[in-house]
């Protein structure tokens, strides 16, 4: 991230900021004649099909969460391979780090199990080809439930990695340490279970129901 | 993403820097009375033991020495064999020094006339290069560089700034200093295009390292032809104390006045504190390690490979001087050349 906000890159990245910006203002203040239709994008974007949204977040769950916990363990396995190659007594012990970060992903594929049973198949209005609002929201709902569930995760596997990693180094200096860096990869791992009980409070009020 | 690619070798690393000797080691060492005795106790008590065991009974002091770089290349190889760039890159920069005092071990070497083979067993094995054999026929500088250098890295810093002719005392002296300078600024450079973990600790750690190289060119300046402004152009252009320090360094003339530049510097007041010539160099190493140690304490960043390579010099340092002080039985002055922190 800093090689990016270093030296020649840094006018470049204003320069497009700037026209991104002109576009949207110029885009918004002269309505029709702008550059951007706003009315018929918000056409375009109500159009969309919410079985759409409800896949992207369904894929959005059990994806970022897989990442998080693949990142997560890849970051603790090498350092404890390492770490072992000195001190074997650590490997069974340390085991429990990489089941933390596998722990992440089995989140993502609860929460994911559970959105898919709240599709169900609603006909869409005959005449003008839009779904009924209760049908869009369900939609909304279970996407950004699915959002939420991947994100927290993700950062959750990180951070039960980056912490198992310490924990395996630590460990095979001084055994004694195991346990109370252990707590705090506990800790870590919590931040996963918050977004996945946000992520079934919200895809609970998602029902896809004919009217 | 750092562990990626290297979380294996830097966790390897910390598990030898778990095996280092530590003070209670040092204290039970400096209680044997032979050599052999040393052999025995590095065989049980230590991490050596495989390395010393084939040692034959007159041991010498060069024999437990050798033992010792072994154990060093063989570490250090392992992380050179898990490495790819950058880390890899990295690992070569920190072997440049040692190729820089290889080659000064031979010139000296050759100077004194001693063979081939006697120069080459003394070198350090992690700077080993392979035209180092080619040194020891070289009779001029220019000579030197055709030789032996112009196919090394150590090349470029070589050819701009060396102007003497003949391969004297001063002169190795000189092209020490001037190589290890155009080493320490090639490195920095290097460690600037780093992530930024790496940068804030490598440049801490270089910088106490140019301090170092500055004071010592200073303290061995006294009572030599170095002129004032050859003095001058041998500091880097990097430094804790640079500029202003490595510009009032350059004009002195006695330790005293060395001292009452260094009292204004926080981290070497206590080197200030005594009388004893020796004090400020290992000051200076104390100084070291504990920054090492302190670069050890973070994770994911390359600064710990340089802090561990240290810490293996320093302690094949330690065991030197402990074996030439057992051989010549002059165990009073042990205690000055043994540095370690906790």
């Amino acid at each position: 991230m800093p090689g990016i906000l270093h030296g020649r890159s840094i006018p470049v990245i204003a320069a497009l900021w700037t026209f991104t910006l002109v576009l949207l203002v110029r885009g918004t203040r002269t309505e029709g004649s702008g550059f951007i239709d706003w009315a018929r994008l918000w056409v375009l974007f109500t159009r969309i099909n919410p079985y759409f949204f409800s896949a992207m977040g369904i894929a959005a769950a059990v994806g970022l969460s897989v990442a998080g916990a693949a990142w997560g363990i890849f970051i603790t396995g090498s350092s404890l391979l390492g770490a072992a190659v000195h001190t074997p007594r650590i490997t069974s012990k340390n085991l429990i780090s990489v089941i933390f970060c596998e722990a992440v992903a089995i989140y993502g594929v609860i929460i994911a199990i559970i959105l898919s049973t709240k599709l169900e198949y609603v006909p869409s209005d005959p005449d003008t080809g839009a779904f009924h609002r209760t049908t869009m929201m369900a939609g909304y709902a279970v996407f950004a439930s699915g959002l939420t569930c991947g994100l927290a995760n993700l950062v959750c596997g990180i951070c039960v990695g980056v912490v198992g990693s310490s924990c395996a180094l630590a460990d095979a200096a001084n055994p004694t340490l195991f346990v109370k860096i252990l707590v705090i990869e506990i800790f870590g791992s919590a931040l996963g279970l918050f977004g996945v009980i946000v992520a079934i409070i919200l895809s609970s009020n998602a029902v896809f129901e004919k009217v | 993403m750092f562990n990626a690619k290297n979380g294996f070798s830097e966790a390897h690393v910390r598990g030898c820097q778990t095996k280092r000797l530590t003070k209670q080691n040092y204290a039970e060492l400096s209680r044997c009375d032979t050599l052999e005795d040393i052999k025995t106790y590095l065989q049980t008590m230590s991490d050596y033991s495989e390395y010393v065991r084939d040692l034959q009974a007159p041991v010498r002091p060069v024999d437990i020495i050798e033992c010792c770089r072994k154990r060093q290349i063989a570490e250090f190889n392992i992380c050179c064999q898990q490495a790819s760039s950058p880390l890899s890159n990295f690992l070569e920069y920190l072997t440049y020094g040692y190729m820089i005092d290889n080659l000064v071990l031979a010139l000296n070497g050759m100077l004194r006339g001693r063979t081939t083979e006697a120069i080459l067993e003394k070198c350090s094995p992690i700077g080993f290069f392979d035209s180092l054999s080619a040194v020891v026929v070289s009779s001029s500088v220019q000579e030197l560089y055709r030789l032996a250098l112009v196919d090394t890295p150590l090349a470029s810093y070589f050819s701009s700034s060396i102007k003497a002719e003949d391969l004297d005392e001063l002169n190795i002296e000189l092209i020490r200093n001037v190589l290890y300078k155009e080493y320490l600024q090639d490195f920095m450079v290097f460690c600037n295009k780093m992530d930024q973990n790496t940068r804030q600790l490598m440049e801490k750690l270089l910088s106490m390292e140019a301090d170092r190289h500055a004071i010592r060119i200073t303290l061995n300046s006294f009572g030599t032809e170095l002129s004032k402004a050859d003095r001058r152009n041998l500091y880097t252009n990097f430094g804790t104390m640079y500029p202003d320090g490595f510009a009032r360094l350059a004009n002195c003339e006695t330790v005293d006045e060395v001292k009452r530049i260094l009292v204004a510097y926080p981290e070497f007041r206590e080197l200030t504190k005594s009388d004893d010539p020796h004090y400020i160099d290992r000051g200076l190493r104390v100084l070291e390690l504990e920054a090492c140690g302190q670069a050890l304490d973070e994770q994911f960043n390359f600064a710990i490979f340089y802090a561990f390579v240290k810490f293996q010099e320093n302690e094949i340092n330690n065991l030197m001087w402990l074996t030439e002080c057992v051989a010549q039985r002059q165990k009073s002055s042990l205690g000055e050349g043994i540095v370690y922190i906790q």
